[in-house]
């Protein structure tokens, strides 16, 4: 990484700051106007065919193995954030006996706060199972940590149902944690279910911090991190359609203006600064010479144990123009809650069970939402930012990130 | 003579009526026709695409710019039909106005109607409206008549003339909030504030409620019961029956469950008049 550490410094990858200070990373100027044109096309629905002359093209390109994927590009090490959350932690007020650590689906607040209590040896409270949450909830709330122990809840989301009978828990919940009966700890929400629950409890008086949106430059950096491996061997990411270095890492070259260059910022835009996605839209993204996998190109005779990996160009995640209101209130209730299993889906909806089940499915053959092997349906991480568009377009209620 | 002359004034007023005069006329009707069919088509096309507020503009749109095309249609028309003197002005739409008051009055009412519709907008395009007894979604606003399609898919045409004397309920008003109110009967024993707090989580917690708008339950003694009433407002104003009926559904099923009892009315037979 070429970025001093005075630059690490003024501009951490991740930084905790009040929920109402998120900032969208904004695209560069080419490349939002680029977008802009796409939305245009695709509301016209006119395409027009892929321009000519890449450097690489697609079918001389593969997708990186799995276990390359994985020394690249893998999965989020929250380590490093929870130890700016102790940071934060060890300068509060006294006074603050709560914090809510806010994040869009995918973003990784609820495995932020396990590493974090498993880093401190706090106690980790598991949500309540969705009977608890319609029935009684006196046990649960009664089985809290001593007062004194600071504690986290990884997953607000799971504390609740929008349901009728599904709303007690979480005012009990919030009437303790306002009283100050719960003692200190750490709550984890996602930003979805937070816009929700201002309707519901009194949330002001309590501190939301959420992490700040990955922007062009943090984005360079936390995935230059990635990508520097265990192996140490210097990389680098070529643009498979300009030929352009998109980042360089353990030593390739300065990264200086390739570090934040325009194909990275657009990356961080187009997944609203959410690592989850802009993580995963990365992966989907890199590809090898099948002859050469782990070969150096011809830019780089002069450094032979330099790997090229080729990024493929971005496309946008466009969903189905024919999609209306049956789908709006799958997904919407789906990213309230951060995912939910079909039969609890189908009983907070008003459509017939076997209808919700159908499009469930549709939905699944659009890549639109997966099932975990829970059989929790989430959003996919890359249809998420054409979802939230969606549902804003229709005036659902969205999140603040 | 005196038929001659008369007919000669008339003939005065007329610019004279050859080849190139009637392609002119026919080039501007044709024009004015086809913009106004174009335009009647994309913007609700158009509005199809979009939804919220940005729909409604672009539907209330439609009266506004055929009226503009039709009083510009108009204006080039007249000059070259007629001789543009302020006397023959006079005589042309004094005469005009005289034929169309006795012979269609009602027709000229609506058309003027029409006028004031557009200007007034007491329904627009995408409002949901009540016109004496029909209560539909505006999805026309025409020159003499406007088009409601009712909840029971019927195309109900109704002359704007029914501005001038009926009170026309408009319940969104060019928005896309419209306030949607269920009833629930209870029996009179029980415990109205808890009753008053499910009914409104009832709402709170509908797919299709709009959040940011305001819930209210309003209740009422009745001699069979007591009734709730729960206002609130739909995402959009063409889900109110589905959202009115998730409402209904989910109160009627979530007050059973928390054992409230529901306000039953023991039908009885109609007294006998003549017995008392």
């Amino acid at each position: 990484m070429a970025s001093t550490a005075s630059e690490n410094e003024s501009h951490p990858i991740w930084e905790l700051i009040p929920l109402a200070h998120y900032q969208l990373p904004s695209a560069p100027t080419a490349s939002s106007a680029k977008r802009g044109l796409s939305s245009l096309k695709r509301f016209f629905r006119w395409r027009r065919p892929a321009p000519q002359g890449p450097v690489k093209r697609e079918d001389e390109l593969h997708a990186l193995a799995p276990e390359r994927l994985e020394a690249v590009a893998g999965p989020i090490d929250w380590r490093a954030a929870a130890r700016v959350l102790q940071t934060a932690l060890e300068q509060r007020a006294p006074t603050e006996r709560v914090w809510f650590i806010i994040g869009p689906p995918t973003a990784g607040y609820a495995e932020l706060l396990e590493t974090w209590a498993e880093q401190h040896d706090r106690v980790c409270i598991p949500a309540p199972a969705p009977e608890v949450v319609t029935g009684n909830h006196s046990g649960w709330l009664a089985d809290w940590p001593q007062d004194g122990c600071l504690w986290a809840l990884p997953r607000l989301e799971r504390c609740w149902l929008r349901h009728p009978a599904g709303l007690d828990l979480i005012r009990g919940l919030f009437e303790r944690l306002l009283s100050a009966r719960q003692g200190f700890g750490l709550i984890g929400c996602d930003s979805w279910t937070w816009a929700y629950l201002r309707f519901v409890v009194p949330t002001p008086a309590v501190r939301a911090l959420t992490l700040q949106a990955l922007d062009g430059e943090r984005l360079a950096r936390w995935l230059a991190s990635l990508a520097a491996g265990h192996d140490q061997r210097p990389r680098r990411f070529r643009h498979a359609q300009s030929g352009n270095r998109v980042l360089t890492v353990n030593g390739g070259e300065e990264m200086g203006e390739s570090a934040a260059n325009n194909e990275l910022r657009y990356l961080a835009a187009q997944a609203r600064g959410n690592p989850g996605v802009a993580l995963q839209r990365w992966r989907s993204r890199l590809r090898s010479e099948p002859d050469k996998p782990e070969a150096a190109d011809e830019e780089s005779d002069d450094q032979p144990d330099v790997e090229t990996i080729w990024v493929a160009p971005a496309l946008e995640f466009a969903l189905p123009s024919g999609w209306g209101e049956p789908e709006a209130l799958i997904l919407h209730a789906l990213l309230l809650h951060d995912g939910l299993p079909t039969e609890i889906l189908a009983a907070l909806l008003p459509a017939p069970r076997a209808r919700t089940r159908d499009l469930l499915w549709q939905l699944a053959a659009s890549d639109v939402i997966s099932a975990d092997p829970e059989g929790i349906w989430r959003v996919t991480p890359s249809a998420y930012p054409a979802v939230r568009s969606f549902l804003a377009e229709r005036d659902f209620l969205t999140d603040a990130c | 003579m005196s038929d001659t002359m008369d007919d000669d004034k008339l003939a005065e007023l007329f610019q004279q009526l050859d080849a190139s005069v009637a392609l002119d006329l026919v080039l501007i009707l044709i024009s004015a026709v086809a913009l106004i069919l174009a335009l009647q088509k994309a913007l609700p096309w158009l509005a199809s695409r979009l939804h919220g507020k940005s729909r409604h503009l672009v539907l209330a749109m439609v009266p506004l710019l055929r009226l503009i095309i039709v009083i510009g249609a108009f204006l080039l028309a007249v000059p070259v039909l007629i001789e543009p003197s302020l006397q023959n002005m006079i005589a042309i739409f004094g005469s005009l106005g005289l034929a169309l008051g006795f012979a269609l009055k009602d027709y000229a009412s609506s058309l003027v109607a029409g006028i004031v519709a557009v200007g007034e907008a007491p329904y627009r395009n995408g409002d949901w409206v009540q016109i004496g007894d029909t209560y539909g979604e505006v999805t026309h606003v025409g020159m003499r008549a406007v088009n409601l399609v009712t909840p029971d898919d019927n195309l109900v045409s109704i002359p704007h003339l029914k501005l001038w004397a009926e009170p026309i309920s408009n319940a969104n008003n060019g928005t896309p909030q419209l306030q949607c109110t269920v009833s629930f009967y209870l029996h009179p024993n029980h415990d109205g504030a808890h009753a008053r707090e499910l009914l409104f989580d009832v709402a709170l917690t509908s797919p299709y409620l709009a959040l940011g708008e305001p819930i209210a339950v309003v209740a009422d003694e009745q001699p069979w019961g007591t009734r709730y009433r729960v206002r609130a407002y739909p995402i959009d104003a063409r889900q109110q029956f589905r959202f009115a009926t998730d409402l209904t559904l989910r109160g009627k099923a979530e007050l059973l469950r928390r054992g409230f009892a529901l306000a039953a009315v023991v039908a009885r037979p109609e007294p006998d008049i003549a017995t008392g």
